[in-house]
C-alpha cells in the first residue's frame, strides 16, 4: 500500500453512521440464540407441517447413542478386516468426511427465522498395535509382481500387496478408535488489502465416541477384541470455540467381537445389563472350505449377515413412536414422555453379502438386507402406522485396479477407481431429505484409492449412497466428500 | 512383553480417539480456538483477549467486525489499518503489533456488532523475509499484506450498541 489510503468498503459505510451511543447493552447471545432455537426447533417439529430443511438437527438421530455405537463399532470391524488382511505390527487411519450446505434453519439474535448453510464434520481416527506373542512361523512370501497372491488356495486374497509380517500365531492388540460429529459454520474473514481467510465455528452439540478396545489373536484360527465404547456429547461455548473437557452428556457401553476359522463373526454391544445390539455374520464360502480344501480366489465370497439392533425406543430424538401415538396411560406421547412408559422395539435385519476379487484387477460386491421390527412403528409427523419395506437396502460396488499387472515397482501398488449405486429405506428419511416424503433413497458414490505397500490414500464423493446413510441418514439428499488415510506397517 | 506393548497402549490412548482427529480437522479449517470479551462503555467498545501468540513468528492482532450474525467478516483494524481504512505507516496503530496488548477500544455508530480477533504470524521465517523485503520487513506493510496469515482467530463476541 505504501501509505496510499484504502477504497471504501463496507466497513467504512458501517462506520460513517458512527455516533456514540449512551446506553450500554453488552450481550451474551448464545443463552438467548440458544433458547430461541430450541424452541422454535422444537415447536417446528412438533407441531408444525414438515418443513423444507432439517430443523429437526437437534432432535436428530445423531443423538441416537445406540446408532452411533453401532456405527463406530462398525468402523472398528471394518479396520480391523483389513488388518488381519494385512499382517501389521502398528496401523493408523484417518478419515475426513464433510457434507458441505447442510442447511439448517436457525433462529439469529435478532429474533430472525433463518436457514444457514452449514458444513456437517465427521472425522474418523484409529490406531492399532498388534504385537505377536510366542514362537510364530515365519511370514509368507509377498505378492508376486502380478499383484496376485504367492499361491493359489489361498483362502482370502490380501487387503493389498504389502509383504506381510507374522501371519499366524498368537498375538494381542490394542486399538483406539474415535468418532467425531459436528456441525461446523464456515465464515470468510476478509483482512483488508492483506486478502481474505476462512475460518469455522463450532455449532450445536458435537458427538464424540471412542472404542478403546483389546484384541487376542490366535491367527488364523480365531481373535476375541473386548473393549469399551465411549458416548460423550459436547455442547460448545456460545462463541463457538469448545473446551474437551465440558463433557455434557457421557455414557458407556462395553462391546464383544470374535471370529472363528475366518467364517463366523459375533458381535455383542451393551448398556449396563441390557444388550443393545447382537450380530452374526458366516461366511459361507470360507466355510465350505473346511470341508473342500482351501477355496480358490477367484471364487466369489458368499457372506450371511445378521443383526438384531435395539433402535426404537421412544426417545425424543427417535423419528417414531413404538407401538402407538398414545401412551399407556392414555396421554399422547411427545417429548415429555416418561421413562416407564416409554416403550421399545428392536429391529431385525439380515443381509446377504457377496464380493469378488478378481485377480486383483477387477472388484465387484453386492450387498442387499431385509428387515422386520419387532413392534409397529407410528410416525411422529402424523402419527399413522408406518409401512416397514421388507427390503432396508439393496447396494453394488464395482472396482477397477489400474496397476494390476503392471510391471515393478507398480505392481506392489494399487490405484483403484471405484463406483456404485444403492437403495436405502429408513424411517428417519423423510425428516432429513430435502425434497419429497418418501421413505426410499436411491444415489451412489465415487473414489479414487491409491494404495502403496505401507500406506494409502482414498478421494470419495457420495449422494444417498447406503453406505453414508446407515451411519447418518442426515446425509440424505446431500453430497458428501470424505478423504481419508492410512499408515500400515 | 507388557514393557514392550504399554507405552503403545499409552501413545493409542492419546492418539487415537475421536478428539485427535477433530483437532486435526479444525486446524485444517481454521477453527476459532479462544474466546474474547467485548464490552460497550462510556461510547466505546472495549475488546479483551488473554490469548498470548506464543508466536516467534508473531506480526500482529487483527480486530475483525461485522453486522450480520451469519454474514462475512471485515477488517475493523490492524497495525497498518485504522478503522476508516487508512494505511497507518508506523505499524503500531493501538499496540496492535506488540504480541502484550490485550484489548482494544473504539467508538463505534449504534447497532449490533460481531467482533472477532486474529493473531496473524508471518509466513517465512526471518531469514526469507529479510531476504525478500529487507532487515525492516517487520514495519512494510507490504511484506504484511504479503506475506502474513491468521495463526489463530477468536471465537464471535457480540454487543449492542443502543
Amino acid at each position: 500500500m505504501n501509505g496510499v489510503a484504502i477504497a471504501p468498503d463496507a466497513r467504512q459505510i458501517m462506520l460513517a453512521r458512527a455516533r456514540p451511543a449512551a446506553i450500554i447493552t453488552p450481550m451474551r447471545f448464545g443463552i438467548l440464540q440458544r433458547s430461541a432455537a430450541t424452541l422454535a426447533v422444537s415447536a417446528a417439529f412438533f407441531l408444525g407441517p414438515r418443513p423444507a430443511y432439517p430443523v429437526a438437527y437437534e432432535a436428530s438421530t445423531l443423538h441416537n447413542a445406540v446408532s452411533r455405537s453401532e456405527t463406530v463399532r462398525g468402523l472398528f470391524a471394518e479396520r480391523w478386516k483389513v488388518i488381519l488382511d494385512r499382517h501389521p505390527y502398528v496401523d493408523i487411519y484417518g478419515r475426513l468426511n464433510w457434507i458441505p450446505a447442510f442447511k439448517v434453519n436457525t433462529v439469529t439474535v435478532t429474533g430472525e427465522e433463518r436457514t444457514v448453510p452449514m458444513t456437517l464434520v465427521r472425522t474418523y481416527g484409529s490406531l492399532s498395535v498388534i504385537l505377536p506373542v510366542g514362537p510364530r512361523k515365519p511370514a509368507e512370501p509377498a505378492a508376486t509382481e502380478d499383484g496376485l497372491p504367492p499361491a493359489e488356495g489361498t483362502a482370502r486374497v490380501p487387503g493389498g500387496p504389502a509383504a506381510p509380517l507374522h501371519k499366524e500365531g498368537l498375538a494381542l492388540g490394542f486399538t483406539a478408535t474415535g468418532f467425531h460429529y459436528g456441525l461446523t459454520r464456515q465464515t470468510t474473514v476478509n483482512r483488508g488489502n492483506a486478502g481474505s481467510e476462512t475460518v469455522t465455528d463450532y455449532k450445536y452439540t458435537q458427538f464424540f465416541d471412542d472404542i478403546l478396545a483389546l484384541s487376542l489373536l490366535y491367527r488364523p484360527y480365531f481373535h476375541v477384541h473386548g473393549g469399551v465404547i465411549v458416548n460423550n456429547q459436547i455442547e460448545p461455548n456460545d462463541d463457538g470455540t469448545m473446551d474437551y473437557t465440558d463433557k455434557s452428556e457421557l455414557s458407556t457401553r462395553w462391546f464383544v467381537s470374535s471370529e472363528l476359522f475366518d467364517f463366523l463373526s459375533m458381535t455383542a454391544t451393551a448398556l449396563g445389563d441390557e444388550v443393545e445390539s447382537f450380530s452374526m455374520e458366516l461366511a459361507i464360502t470360507e466355510l465350505a472350505g473346511l470341508f473342500t480344501g482351501p477355496v480358490n480366489p477367484s471364487i466369489p465370497r458368499f457372506t450371511l449377515i445378521f443383526k438384531r439392533t435395539a433402535l426404537y425406543n421412544d426417545e425424543p430424538f427417535d423419528p417414531v413412536w413404538v407401538r402407538s401415538a398414545v401412551a399407556r396411560d392414555g396421554t399422547s406421547k411427545d417429548a415429555t414422555l416418561s421413562d416407564n412408559l416409554k416403550e421399545r422395539a428392536a429391529l431385525y435385519t439380515l443381509g446377504f453379502f457377496i464380493e469378488e476379487n478378481y485377480k486383483n484387477h477387477i472388484f465387484f460386491d453386492v450387498y442387499s438386507e431385509v428387515q422386520k421390527p419387532t413392534e409397529r412403528l407410528m410416525a411422529k409427523s402424523d402419527s399413522e402406522r408406518i409401512e416397514v419395506s421388507p427390503l432396508r437396502e439393496v447396494r453394488a460396488s464395482l472396482g477397477y485396479n489400474f496397476f494390476a499387472g503392471a510391471g515393478a515397482p507398480l505392481s506392489t501398488f494399487r490405484l483403484l477407481l471405484s463406483g456404485g449405486a444403492s437403495r436405502y429405506w429408513d424411517v428417519a428419511a423423510p425428516l432429513h431429505r430435502e425434497r419429497g416424503e418418501r421413505y426410499l433413497l436411491y444415489g451412489g458414490f465415487a473414489s479414487l484409492k491409491l494404495e502403496a505397500p505401507w500406506i494409502g490414500v482414498e478421494l470419495r464423493a457420495s449422494y444417498n449412497h447406503s453406505v453414508e446413510l446407515r451411519r447418518l441418514v442426515e446425509c440424505a439428499e446431500k453430497a458428501v466428500l470424505e478423504g481419508s488415510f492410512f499408515a500400515s506397517i | 512383553m507388557l514393557r514392550r506393548f504399554a507405552p503403545g497402549a499409552v501413545v493409542l490412548l492419546l492418539a487415537g480417539c475421536s478428539y485427535v482427529m477433530d483437532s486435526i480437522e479444525s486446524a485444517i479449517t481454521a477453527r476459532a480456538s479462544f474466546s474474547i470479551e467485548a464490552e460497550y462503555s462510556g461510547g466505546m467498545v472495549t475488546i479483551r483477549w488473554d490469548e498470548g501468540s506464543g508466536l516467534s513468528s508473531f506480526a500482529g492482532y487483527e480486530i475483525y467486525v461485522t453486522l450480520d450474525e451469519y454474514d462475512d467478516y471485515d477488517l475493523l483494524a490492524s497495525r497498518f489499518e485504522n478503522e476508516s481504512g487508512a494505511t497507518v505507516v508506523a505499524g503500531d496503530y493501538k499496540n496492535l503489533d506488540s504480541s502484550f496488548t490485550g484489548s482494544y477500544s473504539y467508538a463505534p455508530p449504534p447497532g449490533i456488532y460481531f467482533y472477532r480477533v486474529g493473531i496473524i504470524e508471518w509466513d517465512e521465517d526471518d531469514e526469507e523475509m529479510q531476504d525478500r523485503y529487507g532487515p525492516f520487513y517487520f514495519d512494510d506493510p507490504i511484506a504484511y499484506n504479503a506475506e502474513t496469515s491468521i495463526n489463530k482467530i477468536s471465537g464471535y463476541r457480540m454487543v449492542s450498541v443502543h
